[in-house]
Formats: C-alpha cells, structure tokens, sequence
C-alpha cells in the first residue's frame, strides 16, 4: 500500500492531536445535516419535542458507535476506514410509511429487520456483483433521489398541511436554498463544504426574523434541560411483514452505497490500488448494517455510509483511523445537549424542504452519473427506462395499483421496490443471448477504422462494460492493426477475438506472419535503424503503454497478441 | 463528397425499385408507431372515433408532404436528405395541454405558431448551441421523456381514467413484452419492426379478450375502403399562455433536426469534418414548415425521425429516391379511412405500451446526452434542481393552483418548468467561470496526477466534453514530457487552457528550443543523424492527438497551441 501524493495522513497515521480534534468537530458539522431524516420521520410519527430530541440525541449515540464498529480493523466487522454511517434518505421514505402505519415502534421494529438483512448481504457481496451492475445501483439512487426531493417539495409546500404556505414561507424557502446553491457555486473551502449547514442557520435565522416562530416554539425550547441523559421511554418494536420489502430493498440500496465507499477508501489510501478488497468491503457492510440494527434497538431510524464525508476526508487528506475515534467521540458529547435536538423538532418546513431539494439534486444526477458510467445498449435502456417509468408511476399514481391482486401488493407498495426489483429481474432476463466472446475478421488490404470501433462500441454496451475502458482498447485495436498490417506483412486476414466479463476485458488479434514484439524498453536509436526488426519494435513499445497487460505468443507460424484491461 | 464503405446505396445513387420500395415500407413501419402520440392527443380532446379517423389519415398525408419537404430542395427549404418527419414527444406535453384548454382549434393554432417559430429560429441555430448546453438539452430530453410516459400513464391510470381491469394489464403486458423481446432478441426486419409487430399482437390480443367492442368494429366496418379526409371541420385559435410551452418544444424539435441532418451528413460522407450549417439550416426550415403544415392541415407538430436515420445508417441505404418512396407511401396511406379508423379505435393498453416503449429510448437518450459533458456541482445544479422540480409539478399536479395568476402557464407543464429552471440557472451559473485557466510545471519528473486533475477540474467548470478533455490531458502530460526530455527547457513550462463552446486550447510555452511538429515521420536517417532528428520524431507523434498544433518562437520562448475542436 503506497500512500498517494495528495494525502497527508493515511489510514495507518497518526494526526497530532489538534489535526484529529479539527477534523472530528468537522465531520460532524457536515453529518449532522442528515440528522432532519430521524426528525422528519419522528414528526411523521407525531412526536413530542421531548421525544424527537431523544431520538436525535440517540441517532448521535448510533453514529458513533456505527464510526467506531467500521473502524475496526481485525475480525469480521469493519473495514477499518474512516468511513462513518449518518441517517440516510434510502430509510427515508420506508421509515416515513411505516411511522403512518404503526408509529414509531414500527419503524424501530423494521430497521432493526433492515440492518440483518444488510448483515446478511454482506456476507454474499461477491456472489451479487454480476446481479447488480452500476446502471441498476445508479437506477436505485435516482429513485431513492426522487423520492426525496419528492418529500422535500411536500415540506416545502406544506401540502397535506392544515394551513397553505404564505409569503413568509416562500421567502423562507429562497433565502435558504439560495445560500446553499450560491456557497456551492461561488465559495470555496470551508464554506463551501458547510453550505448546508449555513444555509439551514441563515434559514433559522430568516425564520426568527420574520417572525416564523411562536412563543410556544421559545418556550418548548426554555423549557428543557441544558443537560440531560437521552432517555428511552419513547422505544418499543413492533414488525409487519407488508413492510419487508420496502425495507429490504432500502437495505439492499444501503449495501450498495456502503461498498461503494469502502471501494472509495481503499482507492484514496492506496496510489497502487488495482481492485476492490473484498474482505474490507465485506466487513464494512457488516458494521453498516449492525450501526442500522443498533439504531433500531436503541431507538433512532436507519443509517448509511457517508460519501460527503468520504469526500470531506478526501479533500483535507486526512484519512487516519483516529479521525474515526474524534467523531465519535463529538458525537457522543454532544448527545447529552437535549436543547440541541428540540431546536431540530422546530426546524421550519421551509427550511428543512429546501435541505433535502438541495439533497436530492446530488442524489438524483450522482445516480444518472453512475447509470451512464457503463456504455447503454437497448438492453440496458429497457431495463433502466421502463424500471424508472414503474418506479415513477407509484409515485404519480398511487391508487391506480390498488385494483391489482392482494399477492402483489407488497411489490406495487413503493417506488424504490418497484423500481429495483423490476430492475433485477430485467436485467437477469436480458442477459440470456449475451456472449461473452465476439469476435471480427480484418483484411489487411481494408483496414476500416470506423467500423473496428463500431464493433468495440456495440460489444462494450452489450456486457456494459465502462466506456472509457472501451474507447483505450477500441484506440489500441486500431492502432495494433495498422501496426501489424504495415510491419509485420501477414498474410490472410487478422482475427480478432474480444472477451469480456466483469474483471477483465481481453483482445486478442493473430495472424500469420512474424511476431510483433513488445518490448519493455523504446528500442535504442542504433536498433531502430540497423533493422526492420528494430522499427517494429518501437512501435510494440508504443502499444504496449495503452494496455494493462500484453503478451505475444508464436506458434506454427501464427502469431497471437493479448491485450489485457483491467476492467 | 466521398461515399463511407459501409453504404451501399449514397444519397445520389438510385438503387433498383424494388430495393427502394421494400426500403420505403421499412421506413414507413418503423414512423408509424408515432401515429400513438397524435392518437392520445386527440382521445384526450373528446374526439369521436370517425373524426380521429379522418385526423390520423390527415396526419399521414401531413408526414408525405414533410417527407418530401426535406428531400426536394424547394428554395431555401430542404436539407436534400433521406430524412423522413414523424410526428414527435416533443410536442406531446404541449399539446396535451392545449386540448385541454381549448380543444382541437387551439392545438391546431398553437402548432402553426410553433413551425412558424421553428422556421424563424432556423438562421439562429449556432447561438442556440451556447444558451442550450448538452446538459441542459439533455435534461429537456429527458423530461420530454418522462412527461411523454407519464402523459401515458395518466391515460391509463390517472384519477379521471376508467379503472383498469385485469385484462387490460395483460394486454399491455403482452404489447409490451413483444416490442421488448423482439427488440432484444430479434434480427433484421423482426427486430426493426419490433414496435409495429408488437402492435399488431396488442391488437390481436385485444380482439380476443372482447375488448374492442361491438361500436368499434362497426366504426371501421363503416369506414370506406378509400376517400379523402374531410378537412371541413377546420378552426384555429390562439392562447397566450401557451406560447412557453410550445416555444420550448419547437426549440427542441429545431435542435433535434440539427442532430438529425449532422448524422444524415456524417453519413453520407467518409471525410466529413465539421456540420455544413448551410444544409441544416435548410433542414430545420424545412422540419418548421412540416410542422406549420401540421397544423394548418390538423395534425400535431412532426420533426425529423432519428430511429429512421439510424436505420439508414445500419442498412446503408441513404439513397434520395428512398425518401419519395417514403413520402408517397404515407401520402397513399392517408387515402385508406379503413386503415386510419383502425387505427383510431386502438384499445387503451396498446396505446399505453406503444408510449412507453417509445418513450423509454427518448429518456435514456436524453440521460446520455447530459452526461456526455462533464458534470461539476454548477451542472449537478443546474439539473438536479431542475429534475425535483419537473418531478414536483407531476406528483403535485395541485401545485400550479397556488401560484399566482400570471406564473401559472410556467408551472403548469413539467417540460416547461423545468426547462426554464434550468436555463436560469445555467445563466446565473456562467457568472465566475474564468475560460482560461493556466499551471506551471516546475520540471521532471511530471506529475501526471496533477495535470489530469487541471484538466479535469477545468473540464467539468467548463462542461467539456468528456473524450475531449481526455485526450487534451493525454496529449498534455505526452508533450510536457518530451519538452522536458528533448528540449531542456530553462525555468517552469506554463501551461493555459482556453475554452468555449467551440474550441479548446492548450498552450504550452517554455524557454528553450522550439518543438517541431513535423507532418511527416523523420527518416531513420534523420533520426540518427542529431538530436534534433530525434526531438523531429516525439513531435510526429504529438501531432496525432491533437486536431490542430502550431508552434512558434519569440525571443528565446517557444509556445506550442494543440488545438482540439469541440
């Protein structure tokens, strides 16, 4: 493992003491904006101010805890990254129906079910990988991101609310989102990694000028305690087996995004990294999962891997295991200050509406990012569109689903499930008629450039392979081509034989004629002139930086050459 | 003008005539599913069966016309290329709405304003290219798409639908799975024809399950064999608030036909460079006149058919004479009012399937063409916000009620909602993205890492193109490298990057001897003979990347541009 350039302390380092101090207060400043999913969820519930600090003050306990289990670096749970779990939008709209149907207690019951069920995945990550590829992970996100900005909006306008929003309202709801989108856009540093969170504290303090709080709101406030241990007399469990599904699809969407950002640390940490350790990926759902399951005990709603923090991390360089340590340990400090969440339980609507649009405008154009990350061929098309359309229609639709048979109720319920399982089984279906193999037959005479691309694009949105592994290997076929086909005189045509699967990409070009050799070293200038042999050689140098791995074989007069990808 | 090897027939040639009619019928198979878009509009109208009928054969003689409208070159209009009209997504959402506030006359009205404008925007087309980023038009794309499908969903699903029964479902399942199937399992004509064949199956399957009903077939039973369509039932009217919403479909559809002609052009010549904004300009003249056409006739507005052209390119049949066959098979269809009162009494769930189907390339289209760009959180912006707030108008159809008055037609459509979000947006972004950016390299070794993070940094507050910005990387790192090998450069080498829509360029410039970029490989003499043969050679190999390179030397300070068109 080699450090790369850009980062100053690795996951092995040891900050001093003031750099872990810093980092930690920083990290939570930026986690603690997803503390509105448990307070939306507990309002769903209709919670008193009492009970939603409780809930916020426990989430903090989880998301220590859940920072300190990945941290771990021996035995089975753990990645032992600096990758801590925050309350996530993939529980948000699951945990909102089952706080309508059976109040809080159902939702504790359910994401404790929810975080097993992640367990349990974790353990069979490396079998599921062919099932869930990118296009089907980024479906997943874009849904879980619609959703989202779906209930942002719903907040944002007070639908469904006993009063229709005022002026005050929109006013609110500009001034907050506005912040947010202009520190993005304009800022750099540090205001620019909080622009959340400032725009949530200029939304207060918009909302305290124009008077959008009440004196019930300073009083509930005045009223609590400075201090205080969270208490617990808001948990209970209950379980319904109607809400299986959309917990485990959430949970599933949860795996996805957890191994996600294990992969994202395992890259960051090492300059030589080649593929994605399972072990550590394995072991970081797993600690993902029981952080969901222990939220679920203790009474807080479901939580996630955090990619901004990933990305925070990332952006100072500081990734040390002992940054882990300082979060959590803030976290827990700070879960004895109840003040703290009734000060959430009074965030106004406006204000949280225009957190989660900002939220699910990442959310929503990661996923597309993710989806167009393979190339897309009819095949993948239907299976992303018409997932997408499904998932779009119970979202539009709702009561159109109630006329169908009771069995499928369950999978018609939600638009994350609807949308991943039709996704699944789409995907599972199309890949009857996939060859692996695809082969194409060049005369020398008729090199077509175009058309040797051409086969290279539509085998590559056949597997769905990444596009930009696609274009080094479909360069390099046309140059090893022109290559062979002026150096290396074969007689009869080239075949060319492309294999794929979701490692490796491997072209393979023979003919008959002489072997092209591919040196590890440019050929020295007295080479390269004393003989035809030493032009050619040059020119194997040349290929053989596109590749991963080359290697040439002769035999009977047959000349073959691999070239290796690493997909 | 040299013709590509993989068409057999170019534009200009004339292939035999039964090569060019089975072409033609090919063709007409694959437009013909877009009958759907015009079908759904009129239902929603409240039209009666007999006078859809009517509409839909009026709709086909409108595609005849449009066909050849681009072919022939009459004037200034017409692109002169086999590149058949269809009716489109595009205008979908607008005419929906149109229908629903004033019925056929303002649907009719508002359709020759928006070929009417399309035709006027044709002389503006390259300043469009700058206010309609790809991932702003990318995102129009796709909301056509998604508000198309939800457009079709309503019809089957919404509040004021009929509920769906059982079969039903299985009927559109049915039409469905067939176009699917055959699209991904099928070859040749099945596959090309997997929508069509996917309808007639719907239609089959409809029959059996009685869902057709006694009234309809005694509709088509009634319909003549052949007749012209009545076109005395013609009205026009005008809406304010609906000039938003057609103004943007008609950009879109005017951005569409210049897509549509570059492939056409790209096509037809193996050493095409660059767009000729001459033949699209005729192009989009005639694409706006087809669909002003459209509306004084009674149709919805057409465009220019991309599956059409894509099929051209995979049979390699580009030839003229296959558009006249095209043209006048529609004009002939639209002679047979049996024909179009079948097709008017389409059951609900083939019209639904048939939607979807369509509408699901048209989304994923579009996600493409927005990622085709590098995406930085202003982009990410730019969309993101723009998508919740397409989404919210559908979710939350109450939601243009509680806007004041005057703002209501902007909230009322997703497409246009979004749309105007994301331009403004997109405008109020541009303020403090600097075009130039510039980095100095101190000396060897390079980093690697940090001139691809400069160019990716760069690249994505620009929005370039993805494979743009790769290859200027890759040539950037290759040439900072031979400079500092070959050219012992004194002090840092400086590097500027300059962008707009158009071009990108790199300038690198250091103190010390001038690269050369020769044309031509140096001969093995020259090679070994100096120094300079060898620098001659690492300059050879430069110049490949690049589209353009020149080189030039000042006062010790040799400065070489790469030039990559964007």
């Amino acid at each position: 493992m080699r450090k790369p350039a850009n980062i100053v302390y690795g996951v092995e380092d040891l900050p001093p003491l003031g750099v872990t101090a810093l980092s930690g207060v920083q990290h939570v400043g930026l986690m603690s904006i997803n503390l509105i999913y448990p307070v939306l969820i507990a309002r769903e519930a209709g919670s008193s101010p009492e009970a939603v600090a409780q809930i916020v003050s426990l989430s903090m306990i989880v998301l220590a805890l859940g920072a300190i289990l990945q941290a771990l670096s021996r035995g089975p749970i753990g990645s032992g990254f600096l990758c801590q779990p925050v309350p996530t939008a993939a529980y948000l709209v699951p945990s909102l129906l089952a706080a309508r149907e059976g109040g809080l207690a159902l939702v504790f019951g359910m994401t404790i079910a929810a975080g097993l069920f992640e367990v349990v995945l974790a353990r069979g990550l490396r079998y599921l990988r062919p099932w869930f590829p990118p296009e089907i992970a980024g479906l997943v996100i874009v849904v879980i991101g619609m959703t989202t900005g779906a209930v942002g909006v719903r907040t944002l306008l007070g639908i469904g609310a006993s009063a229709p929003p005022g002026t005050t309202h929109a006013v609110i709801a500009v001034v907050t989102l506005g912040t947010m989108v202009a520190l993005n856009v304009w800022t750099k540093g540090a205001l620019r990694l909080f622009c959340v969170l400032l725009g949530m504290t200029i939304g207060y303090m918009a909302t305290a000028m124009l008077g959008g709080f009440t004196a019930a709101d300073a009083a509930t406030i005045s009223a609590g305690p400075f201090l205080g241990l969270p208490g617990f007399e808001h948990v209970s469990w209950s379980f319904s087996s109607e809400l299986v599904i959309p917990f485990a699809a959430a949970a599933v969407a949860a795996t996805l995004k957890a191994a996600g950002n294990v992969t994202t640390c395992q890259k960051l940490n090492d300059a030589d990294w080649k593929r994605a350790d399972m072990r550590s990926i394995s072991g970081g759902v797993v600690a993902d999962g029981l952080a969901t399951v222990a939220a679920g005990v203790i009474g807080a709603t479901g939580v996630n891997s955090a990619t901004m923090n990933v990305g925070l991390a990332n952006a100072t360089g500081v990734l040390s295991r002992r940054v882990a340590y300082a979060v959590a340990g803030t976290l827990a400090v700070l879960a004895f200050f109840p003040k703290l969440g009734v000060a959430l339980y009074l965030m106004p609507p406006a204000v949280a509406g225009a957190a989660l649009l900002f939220a699910a405008s990442f959310i929503i154009v990661n996923g597309f990012e993710i989806m167009t990350s393979r190339l897309l061929d009819a095949r993948k098309t239907f299976v992303i569109g018409l997932s997408f359309i499904g998932a779009l229609a119970i979202d539009f639709y709702p009561a159109a689903f109630r006329g169908l048979p009771i069995w499928t109720q369950s999978f018609v319920g939600s638009s994350l499930v609807l949308g991943t399982l039709s996704a699944l089984l789409l995907n599972m279906l199309f890949r009857f008629g996939v060859r692996t193999t695809r082969s194409l037959v060049v005369e020398p005479g008729k090199v077509d450039a175009v058309a040797i691309e051409g086969f290279m694009e539509a085998q590559g949105a056949a597997w769905g392979a990444r596009r930009d592994v696609i274009d080094r290997a479909s360069f390099n076929l046309t140059q090893s081509i022109e290559t062979i086909v002026d150096g290396c005189a074969p007689e009869g045509p080239l075949e060319i034989a492309a294999t794929f699967d979701e490692f490796n990409l491997d072209l393979r070009v023979s003919y008959v004629g002489p072997p092209l050799e591919l040196p590890d070293k440019r050929p020295s200038n007295e080479e390269i002139m004393a003989s035809e042999e030493g032009q050619r050689r040059l020119a194997g140098f040349m290929l053989r930086r596109y590749a991963d791995r080359v290697a040439a074989t002769h035999k009977a007069g047959r000349s073959t050459i691999l070239f290796h990808f690493v997909h | 003008m040299r013709r590509p090897a993989n068409i057999v027939y170019g534009l200009e040639d004339s292939p035999p005539p039964h090569v060019t009619l089975f072409n033609g019928v090919q063709y007409v198979g694959l437009i013909a599913i877009n009958l759907v878009y015009a079908l759904l509009v009129f239902r929603l109208a409240g039209t009666p069966v007999q006078l859809v009928g009517s509409l839909l054969a009026i709709g086909m003689l409108v595609l005849g016309v449009g066909t050849f409208l681009q072919v022939l070159r009459l004037g200034p209009v017409g692109s002169g290329y086999m590149c058949p009209a269809t009716f489109t997504a595009t205008y979908l959402g607008p005419s929906l709405l149109a229908v629903q506030v004033g019925g056929l006359p303002l649907l009719f009205g508002m359709t020759v304003f928006a070929g009417l404008l399309e035709v006027g925007l044709a002389p503006l087309l390259n300043r469009l290219r700058s206010i309609f980023p790809p991932e702003v038009s990318g995102l129009v794309i796709f909301v056509i798409g998604l508000s198309g499908g939800i457009a079709g969903l309503r019809a089957m699903l919404g509040e004021k639908a009929l509920p769906v029964s059982v079969e039903e479902w299985w009927v559109a399942g049915l039409t469905l799975a067939t176009m699917v199937a055959l699209n991904v399992w099928g070859k040749g004509m099945a596959r090309m024809l997997c929508a069509l064949i996917g309808l007639l199956i719907g239609y089959v399957a409809a029959g059996f399950t009685g869902m057709i009903g006694g009234r309809n077939i005694a509709t088509v039973e009634e319909a003549a064999w052949i007749g012209l369509p009545a076109f005395g039932h013609l009205s026009w009217s005008f809406d304010v608030s609906l000039v938003v919403p057609f103004a943007i479909a008609s950009i879109a559809a005017a951005m569409k036909a210049v897509g549509t002609i570059t492939v056409c052009q790209r096509m037809n010549d193996a050493d095409w460079v660059r767009p000729d904004m001459r033949s699209i300009t005729r192009g989009v003249l005639a694409d706006g006149a087809s669909t002003a056409l459209a509306g004084m006739a009674g149709a919805l507005g057409t465009n220019t058919s991309t599956p059409a052209v894509g099929l051209a390119a995979a049979t390699g049949v580009a030839s003229r004479k296959v558009a006249y066959a095209v043209g006048a098979i529609f004009l002939l269809l639209g002679l047979f009012p049996k024909l179009t009162a079948l097709l008017a009494v389409m059951p609900r769930p083939v019209v639904v399937a048939s939607l979807l189907f369509a509408v699901t390339f048209i989304m994923i289209n579009g996600l493409q063409v927005m990622s085709s760009r590098m995406l930085d959180a202003r982009r990410t912006l730019v969309v993101g916000l723009a998508i919740v707030a397409g989404t919210a108008v559908e979710v939350f159809p109450t939601l243009s009620a509680t806007a004041p008055e005057a703002a209501r037609p902007l909230i009322g459509s997703s497409l246009v909602f979004s749309t105007l979000i994301a331009l403004l947006l997109n405008l109020l972004f541009r303020i403090g993205v600097k075009q130039t950016a510039t980095l100095k390299v101190e000396s060897a070794p390079v980093d690697a890492e940090k001139l691809e993070q400069f160019m990716e940094t760069h690249g994505a507050t620009w929005g370039a193109r993805r494979d743009v910005i790769d290859r200027a990387t890759f040539n950037l790192a290759q040439s900072i490298e031979v400079i500092l090998d070959s050219c012992e450069p004194q002090g840092p080498v400086e590097v500027m990057a300059t962008f707009d829509e158009f071009n990108l360029d790199v300038r690198v410039s250091y103190i010390g001897p001038p690269l050369d970029l020769p044309d031509k490989r140096p001969s093995n003499e020259e090679i070994m003979e100096s120094e300079e043969g060898q620098r001659r050679l690492a300059g050879f190999m430069l110049r490949r990347y690049a589209d353009r390179v020149a080189a030039t030397h000042k006062a010790g300070r040799s400065t070489i541009l790469f030039h990559f068109d964007h």
